[in-house]
């Protein structure tokens, strides 16, 4: 099975971009023929960890998020940010990764897409 | 969920085909009744599958592959927004030995990642390489623009995001097949390359 990662750079907090991108993920994982991962860079690991009313289509972000971070497959964060993201509010696991090793994860993966 | 059985209800008591938005790649759904059959049918318009079996649509609902179904042309057509399906492009029908590409665009025509987009597709077209551009997001208002509609002659493969449109209000155009995230999991899994312009 070919792996797609997706990096989500944008700010949820200033564009619906960031929501598009989980939404576009989580829309292919559920067809389960690609392995998808999810890496939320600082802006939007912060944001997330914010204020949830401030957030571009918090909606889209609220149904598919859990879709892409289960226990398996948990949405990645860079390890500083991993504080102040809860689980229990987004119902999606969360698991912090050095960001060095970022191009590690994208050189392994088939397709890496920026959202 | 409640309200989807109501729509569904409304539409087994006779009222006519109900289109409901939900969100995301669910969506938007309509719900109908096929009078020849008597079985009732749920169309997630957002994930209909294209299958060559000419003279009936194929469509996966929200359970995904598993509950893959066919409607008739003719309903299709009646429930509106479909094509016949010997028309549109199909990626289940790329030969094993061609060289394929899948474009995941969702620049807005304005945007320098869609004239990026654009160049490589011409590039892989003189290649003789199957080019399969999916428009999404902002990318969806792209469809209409004279590039595109060059690119379909030449001989890509446009599909757009069907909920993308929806949520901006655009009509369909019969150049592009509009379709859900399904279109795009083949891609990603069939393409030799995909890439994506955001």
């Amino acid at each position: 099975m070919k792996t797609a990662l997706f990096i989500i750079t944008s700010d949820p907090r200033r564009e619906g971009r960031a929501a598009e991108g989980i939404r576009i993920a989580a829309g292919v994982a559920a067809w389960q023929k690609v392995a998808v991962r999810v890496y939320l860079d600082t802006a939007a690991a912060r944001a997330l960890a914010g204020t949830a009313d401030a957030l571009e289509d918090v909606t889209l972000i609220r149904q598919c998020l859990p879709m892409v971070g289960t226990r398996a497959t948990p949405v990645l964060v860079p390890e500083g940010d991993l504080t102040g993201l809860d689980s229990t509010v987004w119902e999606t696991e969360f698991s912090g990764v050095d960001p060095k090793n970022l191009a590690g994860l994208a050189a392994g993966s088939d397709w890496v897409m920026r959202f | 969920m409640t309200g989807s059985l109501a729509l569904a209800a409304a539409d087994l008591v006779g009222l006519g085909a109900v289109r409901a938005a939900v969100f995301g790649f669910f969506a938007p759904v309509f719900f109908g009744l096929e009078a020849d059959s008597a079985r009732f049918l749920l169309v997630a318009f957002g994930d209909f599958f294209i299958e060559n079996n000419p003279g009936k649509w194929g469509w996966v609902g929200r359970q995904g592959p598993a509950s893959r179904d066919t409607m008739s042309n003719e309903r299709a057509q009646a429930n509106g927004n479909l094509t016949r399906v010997q028309e549109l492009p199909s990626v289940a029908a790329v030969p094993a030995q061609e060289r394929s590409l899948g474009l995941l665009v969702s620049s807005s025509p304005t945007e320098p990642g869609f004239r990026h987009a654009l160049e490589l597709a011409r590039a892989a077209l003189k290649r003789e390489i199957t080019v399969y551009w999916y428009a999404v997001d902002e990318g969806v208002r792209a469809v209409d623009t004279g590039a595109l509609r060059d690119l379909v002659q030449e001989g890509i493969r446009l599909f757009a995001c069907a909920y993308g449109a929806e949520r901006r209000r655009l009509p369909h155009h019969p150049h592009a097949v509009y379709a859900g995230l399904g279109v795009v999991s083949d891609l990603m899994s069939r393409t030799d390359r995909f890439l994506c312009f955001a």
